[in-house]
């Protein structure tokens, strides 16, 4: 059985995946470094569900290679899940089964379950595995589902939606759990619609619209300095076309000796600039995840 | 032992596993009991039995009157394959269709487990689910030996039992190679059914036509042949047959399923 090679949990080459004539992602690079949560966004059929199930071999990729600590993610795909642990988004469960044989019947398909640990999360998320999955509501199922997913402490998690249906109070404990896995050096990709979750837990985030990756953007220390909105007031109204030389600076807007822009990344050239035509006031304003995923996708 | 895929296969089908084993049981209970009621009239029945009707049921045993002709009449002639078919073409489309139908196959998949482990288990569950059910008509009929005035060889019913097990075989991997080709059940299930059809009108179209009959060659009925065997003994080459067509139809399923994308 091959084994681990590599310290790069994932990394994604020129991956690209079609249905007939159409394109469900395309010509795609990603890289997951160890111990890194990593966020994958994007608006429904933006390819994030193909690009996860691609990494899992459910899909083949059409062109480009996934590997998974350097295993190529087809031919290694056996030796690669004992090193994965997966929550699908809308996830089935055996109804018949309680939490308890599920975990059972998934260890025996080969997971070096943590027994201490699975009871540890089943106490923290408040749930029992000793009933039946089929009696349970949708959150109490997803509870499951984040068990069977944590239970073998995987050195890369996979998480599509992991937070639907759980209530603010679970969603808390969810967010410990990943963070606890990256304190142990465990990876975490984590595909969601919630982006005050993935500003809250992620250290990066990949947007992809139209199976393209659009951008990938740091997001815990220094996400607040990557994109701002500064608004400036003159006592009289400058050469606009100074503003729009900047590389940095979108989002233009004239109000008679008021300019409002956006300033991704470094603001050293649009100070300057600034300078030149005596402000004679300026604020800033902090820009959210939200504000960021709207920039990419309003169009 | 919830550990194995064929083992949850088996535990989730066991209600249809009783109710078909019982079913069975019931019908070989039924028919050994009946048989002493029967036997002054079977050459009667057998004689006014019109061409048309001999070629939908079969050749008729011409010992009929013995409690294996009795057997190949009532039972092994048309009733036990096509209960058995029914069985199989429903086990054989559900088998991986049922978990990629419900979204439970990502669960295995995420394991670390090949899919062709996941076929192999997956085609045993079916292999078990079809011998537990024709082995309650065997032992109904053994039961019935001892409760009625049934004198039958055991034996051959066994052997009788064993060729309807390897067509429900063979007609169950022929469904679910489909689907593990395809990935869609529903078309499973036509074709699995399709084929069960066909093969009937094959065996009823060569017994009509005597310049047809070799269209019985590929009619699986034709190697089933359940009441010669009654008489007769096991025929090897046919279940042979059979059993060759059920190891490749499993292979083009372990095919297929390696090579066809998963929960699109």
């Amino acid at each position: 059985m091959n084994s681990i090679t590599a310290d790069v949990p994932v990394e994604i080459t020129n991956f690209s995946k079609t249905y007939g004539t159409k394109v469900a992602v395309d010509r795609l690079d990603l890289k997951v470094e160890k111990g890194e949560v990593f966020g994958f966004l994007g608006p429904n059929g933006a390819g994030k569900s193909t690009t996860i199930r691609s990494i899992l071999n459910f899909l083949t990729p059409s062109n480009g290679k996934i590997s998974i600590f350097g295993l190529d993610s087809v031919k290694n795909s056996v030796a690669i899940k004992n090193h994965i642990g997966y929550l699908a988004g809308d996830i089935s469960l055996y109804d018949s089964m309680s939490g308890y044989q599920l975990c059972k019947y998934l260890t025996g398909l080969g997971k070096n379950t943590n027994w201490d640990y699975v009871d540890e999360l089943s106490n923290r998320l408040q749930i029992s595995l000793q009933e039946k999955i089929g009696t349970l509501s949708k959150g109490n199922k997803q509870k499951i589902g984040l068990i069977q997913a944590f239970m073998h402490q995987p050195k890369l998690l996979i998480l599509d939606e992991p937070t639907s249906g759980l209530d603010p109070l679970m969603k808390q404990i969810f967010y410990e759990m990943v963070l606890e896995m990256k304190h142990l050096g465990n990876s975490v990709f984590v595909s969601s619609h919630d982006l005050n979750e993935v500003q809250h837990i992620c250290d990066k985030a990949a947007f992809i619209k139209s199976g393209r990756l659009i951008a990938t953007e740091s997001i815990r220390e220094d996400f607040e300095f990557s994109l701002r909105r500064y608004t400036v007031m003159f006592p009289k109204f400058p050469d606009i076309s100074e503003f729009e030389k900047i590389e940095s600076v979108s989002e233009i807007t004239q109000d008679e000796n008021k300019l409002t822009v956006t300033v991704k990344g470094d603001i050293s050239e649009f100070i300057r600039t600034l300078s030149n035509h005596d402000p004679i006031d300026l604020s800033e304003e902090e820009t959210s995840l939200e504000d960021l995923f709207m920039k990419y996708y309003e169009d | 032992m919830l550990n194995y895929i064929f083992t949850i296969h088996i535990i989730s089908r066991w209600k249809n596993i009783v109710v078909w084993s019982a079913s069975m049981f019931l019908l070989a209970l039924m028919f050994t009991g009946l048989y002493d009621s029967f036997k002054g009239e079977i050459t009667d029945m057998i004689d006014n039995v019109p061409k048309l009707m001999e070629a939908m049921i079969g050749p008729l045993p011409k010992d009929a009157v013995t409690p294996e002709g009795w057997l190949g009449l009532e039972l092994y002639g048309l009733l036990f394959p096509i209960l058995l078919a029914v069985i199989a073409v429903s086990a054989g489309a559900s088998a991986i269709g049922g978990e990629e139908e419900s979204g439970t196959i990502e669960l295995i998949l995420a394991s670390p487990i090949s899919r062709g482990r996941v076929v192999l288990e997956k085609s045993l569950g079916i292999t078990a689910h079809l011998a537990i059910v024709s082995g309650f008509l065997w032992g109904g009929i053994a039961i019935g030996s001892i409760l009625f005035p049934f004198d039958v060889s055991l034996t051959n019913v066994f052997y009788a039992t064993a060729m309807g097990w390897i067509f429900g075989t063979t007609v169950a991997y022929i469904t679910m190679s489909t689907q593990a080709l395809k990935g869609r059940k529903g078309l499973a299930l036509g074709v699995g059914s399709g084929f069960v059809g066909l093969s009937y009108v094959m065996m009823i179209i060569s017994g009509l036509l005597n310049g047809l009959n070799s269209l019985k060659y590929i009619s699986l009925f034709n190697y089933y042949d359940g009441p010669s065997v009654l008489m007769n003994g096991l025929n090897e080459t046919s279940f042979s047959v059979m059993l060759g067509l059920s190891g490749l139809f499993f292979v083009i399923s372990l095919y297929g399923f390696y090579n066809r994308d998963v929960g699109i």
